[in-house]
């Protein structure tokens, strides 16, 4: 079956078409369902596929429109959700044997804010077990494959949402990112990834990994479509103590055509160019992208990260421990997996959890357990915390010469499915761009800046200071709009030109 | 060998905070009901949920800092603590570890030896856990309680015998009571305590290993245990045993403690900083706020009602047992200052006859008795009337005032009038009067009765005794025999 | 650094259950990871105040919210129940 071409190049035209009633939310929907119909069993990036309840959004937003109601910001869009966001009524997996029937009473504050804004959700997405892995091969169900090449990694943990958003399934999608799993994956599907500073969008609903890390952020096509759902998500959310009450800026996806970066002051640290395993096209494609940035006006600069190289220990010693700590209440008592035939409460707790989880995710409880156990906590956990401060203070000093940081998204390109599986510690190391900014608590964006010898996207990250996400989304749309990279779609996708 | 062992004694004392909410939710803290009707996401625990502190819940913390003479951290930080069981929903508590709220604080308590200040060495806020119902039919796990605030009161290890450990536990009960944060119900388990025991030989500087003791329900039940724990460390120190650091639970049943099922990971609670919550900052204003809000604490109240009441300790005691009747006295005496009448009526005909709690709603009201006790120190009634006046009161909810004029129970001091109704008495029985000419004075009393029952007890009694022997006499006034 | 008993041990505050099988392999992937963790001791953190949630004010709840949710959800998602309460083994 031949899938039916996406009809709209971008989530905002595809917005402006239903609005003006040009195309229907039922129409763009159905379009989205049918491509998902011909494309995901071999693509795999969906979980869930909500049909009645996507049909019935769009029917809803197509009737608020034909009755001359105002309309949200997303009215009648099709979006796709990481499984590891809770929605009402929708089964919420995590990508987990845990939570295979697990069906939320409550919508996750993201899901909601999306609700209130018309969007149309079409379903929940594949990601490693609980966000935990740079592959989304540890999903309990099916791995995710790259649309750029089905023998490939989409990247992870919200490999689903990238390829979903890459093979033109929806108009965007909502990932998580704890130590780079939007930033990643966007990287390795070439779409736009952006991880909000810590306590910019809410994390009630969200399925906790580490909670000191992970922020909520949209993948989608461009940069102005990651500003439009961005500025739908954003914002202060009383039920989320940790979130921020700074005002989020107004109508981001207005970035100017063609902008300017006279006066802006872009950094590249020194650490990471070069980088062990950094491999030469990526290296390259970076290396053009600063001239890029310099030939658009903005003065460009090495910059210093003197405890980088620490970034991913200290992480995963944090991340872990907080995992160790936040996947507890995955107990068989009150909702998800039970072994059958406990006799004892602890063969209940043991059991259940054993057969619940996933090899990576007891993998990292034991780290994060043995990280904060009698005799380990003071050299690992404390000390890790430590480190973090230095981490976050190299940045406040950065950010003191330069307003933006550019690196790398991630050392390689897509790579092979089932390359790294046995080998924790080289999937962990992947990670080394991408762990300092949630440690750092910035905002992050990766974004397409070329492709290598086989064709496979690179992404560029930027980072900018706490709470700057405007400066970022308006350089990253500068740059955008210079290198000429965005348009190119993965052979999935190709047919779905409009 | 006989050595003298000393005691080393320090309680862990957990309140709940009388507050509406929970700590971390909107779910009320209401006890009992259908297991779970209380309970939302944050509070069950569900993927996804987070909390956020109620600053009703730190604002109650203070109060007891406050009123524990205890120094307020500025920021203080939650941790989690973290173990495994099915009433604790997250796997881990919301607690503070490193950093609590309120620290070094102190409680004076009567010992035999005089007052002695007992050191409080921290308070923190936490959140308790569900309940578990053990049934042949496997464990129930409602989590109605889960989320509920509380403050856990920590002592320095200074008490040195059970009878100090219980008087400690008294007076704390007695104030967080008083300052209205705990409603101190320990049967409901509102109000519990642990117990820390060690003991050394007398004098020496060094602590012994140390049991904690659970379970422990009643005041009777911690002095029990902690008697029976002192014995039995002896014994086995005696014995040339080794006292074992262990958990052990009170046997109220037995009189007996036994150690609690091996739980040989049971301390490592792995804490860490809760990620979820922000360090709490609290600013001197606060900290002021609730320091002014706390009324005027039992054991300085007693003091005032000795020295400058002039009542005795066991009346000032009684009317300090519950913040209610405090606050009933104290209205009453702003009506009328006789305090040591006030008290005997309050503590005796009133409270004979409602509960403290009944008070707010009975129909006796601080004035009215007030007005009542004015009546009988101004003569207008004698105490006997009182009795009656106040049976009028408590049935019509009638000021004192009325009662005594539509009933008419004015006392009568006017002379004459009072030697008309003795007259009347005198002439009435004659044998009697007879009887008591011929010199059985006894009679005397049957005629006061007689007087009174005429007269409905208005008399002034003191006037009737003064006529009456004055018309008994042997020489003049006699009354006209003819 | 890590030997299976400690491995075992730390599965067993964690209450996870592990086999021998998969103790074999995880046991040397958790060595190795925990080694590449153990080079954080080679950095300087003497008088280094660890990070908190810095810049975050002391929130608190507004006593009027709540979470819009399915109330009977918990127990539609709930293993075992009895009544509207949870049921578990018997805890001795």
């Amino acid at each position: 079956m031949a899938p039916p071409p996406l009809p709209f190049a971008s989530l905002r035209t595809a917005r402006a078409a239903i609005a003006t009633g040009e195309a229907s939310s039922a129409e763009v929907t159905q379009a989205c369902l049918g491509r998902i119909a011909a494309l995901d069993p071999d693509l795999g990036a969906f979980l869930t596929v909500d049909t009645e309840g996507a049909m019935s959004a769009a029917a809803a937003v197509d009737a608020a429109r034909a009755a001359g109601k105002a309309l949200g910001p997303l009215a009648g869009v099709p979006l796709a959700l990481k499984d590891n966001l809770s929605t009402r009524g929708l089964r919420t997996t995590c990508g987990s044997r845990m939570l295979e029937a697990y069906v939320p009473g409550f919508d996750a504050t993201v899901v909601s804010r999306l609700r209130r804004a018309g969007a149309v959700i079409l379903g929940k997405v594949n990601l490693d077990e609980f966000a935990m892995g740079s592959s989304t091969e540890n999903s309990a169900f099916h791995p995710t494959r790259n649309p750029w090449d089905p023998t490939r990694s989409p990247g992870g943990s919200s490999g689903g949402s990238a390829a979903a958003v890459a093979a033109r399934l929806c108009f965007g999608s909502l990932g998580s990112d704890t130590g780079g799993s939007i930033r990643q994956p966007a990287a390795f599907c070439g779409v736009v990834g952006l991880k909000p500073t810590y306590g910019r969008v809410s994390r009630f609903g969200l399925v906790a990994f580490a909670s000191s890390l992970d922020q909520v952020g949209p993948l989608s096509f461009d940069v102005r479509d990651a500003a439009v759902l961005f500025g739908a998500i954003a914002g202060h959310d009383p039920a989320d103590a940790t979130s921020a009450l700074s005002d989020v800026p107004l109508d981001l996806g207005q970035l100017p055509e063609g902008g300017r970066l006279r006066g802006v002051r872009i950094g590249w640290p020194r650490e990471y160019l070069p980088a062990d395993g950094l491999e030469p096209a990526v290296a390259a494609a970076v290396r053009r992208a600063l001239d890029t940035l310099g030939a658009l006006g903005a003065e460009v600069v090495p910059v210093s990260l003197p405890h980088a190289e620490h970034a991913i220990a200290t992480y995963y010693v944090i991340a872990t421990a907080e995992a160790s700590s936040n996947l507890a209440r995955f107990d068989g008592v009150r909702f998800g997996h039970r072994a059958a035939e406990a006799a004892t409460l602890d063969a209940l707790y043991s059991r259940s959890r054993a057969e619940g989880f996933g090899l990576e995710v007891a993998r990292r409880i034991l780290l994060g357990t043995f990280a904060l156990s009698a005799g380990y906590h003071d050299a690992f956990y404390a000390k890790a915390n430590q480190v973090r401060a230095l981490i976050r203070a190299d940045f406040e000093s950065a950010f003191g010469e330069v307003d933006i940081l550019v690196t790398p998204t991630s050392p390689t390109t897509a790579f092979a499915l089932g390359e790294r599986t046995s080998d924790p510690v080289r999937m962990y190391l992947a990670d080394v761009f991408t762990t300092a900014c949630n440690l750092a608590g910035l905002p992050g964006l990766s974004l397409p800046c070329g492709f290598d010898d086989a064709g496979l996207p690179i992404g560029l990250q930027m980072m900018a200071r706490p709470f700057a996400e405007a400066e970022l989304l308006r350089v990253a749309a500068a740059f955008e709009d210079a290198a000429g990279v965005v348009g190119r779609r993965p052979p999935a996708a190709a047919e779905a030109r409009p | 060998m006989s050595l003298t062992w000393e005691a080393v004694i320090g309680l862990e004392v957990h309140c709940q905070l009388l507050v509406p909410q929970k700590l971390f939710c909107g779910c009320p803290t209401t006890f009992g009901g259908v297991p779970n009707a209380r309970t939302c996401p944050v509070c069950l625990g569900l993927p996804g949920a987070l909390p956020v502190l109620s600053r009703e819940a730190v604002a109650c913390a203070l109060r007891v800092g406050a009123a524990l003479e205890c120094v307020t951290r500025a920021t203080s930080i939650f941790a989690r603590k973290h173990y495994f069981y099915p009433d604790l929903p997250k796997g881990y508590q919301i607690t503070q570890y490193e950093a609590p709220l309120l620290e070094f604080g102190g409680l004076d308590i009567d010992t035999a030896t005089g007052v002695r200040r007992i050191g409080i060495r921290r308070i923190h806020m936490e959140e308790d856990a569900g309940k578990s119902i053990h049934t042949d039919a496997g464990t129930l796990v409602d989590l109605n309680r889960a989320g509920v605030p509380l403050v856990e009161i920590v002592s320095d290890p200074d008490l040195r015998s059970a009878d100090e450990a219980v008087a400690y536990l008294k007076a704390l009960h007695e104030i967080v009571r008083f300052i209205g944060v705990c409603d101190g119900n320990m049967e409901e388990g509102s109000f519990r305590c642990d117990a820390n025991v060690s003991i050394r030989p007398a004098g020496s500087p060094v602590l012994g290993t140390r049991t904690e003791l659970k379970n422990l329900n009643t005041f009777k039940g911690v002095h029990r245990a902690i008697e029976y724990e002192i014995a039995r460390h002896a014994h086995v120190l005696e014995e040339g045993g080794a006292v074992v650091q262990e958990t052990r639970l009170w046997d109220d049943a037995a009189g007996r403690t036994r150690a609690m099922r091996g739980k040989e990971d049971a301390h490592d609670y792995r804490y860490f900083p809760e990620p979820d919550l922000p360090p709490l900052r609290v600013d001197a204003d606060e900290i002021a706020a609730a320091r002014a809000s706390l009324p005027p604490l039992p054991a300085e109240i007693r003091r005032r009602y000795v020295e400058e009441l002039g009542l005795t300790a066991y009346d000032a005691g009684v009317l300090t047992s519950e913040p209610a009747l405090v606050r009933w006295y104290e209205t009453a005496l702003t009506h009328h200052r006789n305090a040591k009448g006030l008290c005997n009526w309050l503590t005796t005909e009133l409270l004979g006859r409602v509960a403290v709690g009944e008070l707010e709603t009975c129909p006796v009201t601080p004035a009215g008795l007030a007005e009542l006790v004015a009546l009988i120190d101004d003569g207008t009634i004698s105490g006997k009337i009182a009795k009656t006046v106040f049976d009028g009161m408590f049935e019509s909810g009638e000021s004192p005032g009325t009662l005594v004029e539509t009933r008419g129970l004015r006392q009568v001091t006017d002379t004459a009038a009072i030697e008309a109704a003795v007259r009347e008495v005198l002439e009435a029985n004659p044998t009697q009067l007879a009887q008591f000419r011929a010199g059985k004075v006894t009679v005397r009393g049957f005629f006061v009765g007689q007087i009174m029952r005429r007269t409905g007890g208005t008399l002034n009694p003191a006037r009737v005794n003064e006529v009456l022997d004055r018309l008994l006499a042997p020489t003049d006034n006699r009354p006209d025999e003819s | 650094m890590v030997d299976a008993a400690t491995v075992r041990h730390v599965a067993r505050l964690a209450r996870l259950g592990v086999d021998d099988a998969t103790l074999a392999v995880i046991g040397p992937q958790l060595g190795a990871i925990i080694e590449m963790m153990t080079s954080l001791s080679a950095v300087d953190t003497t008088g280094i105040a660890p990070a908190v949630l810095s810049g975050v004010e002391t929130r608190y709840r507004a006593p009027d919210t709540g979470v819009e949710w399915a109330p009977a959800a918990h127990l539609e998602n709930a293993p075992e129940s009895q009544g509207t309460a949870f049921r578990v083994p018997r805890v001795v």
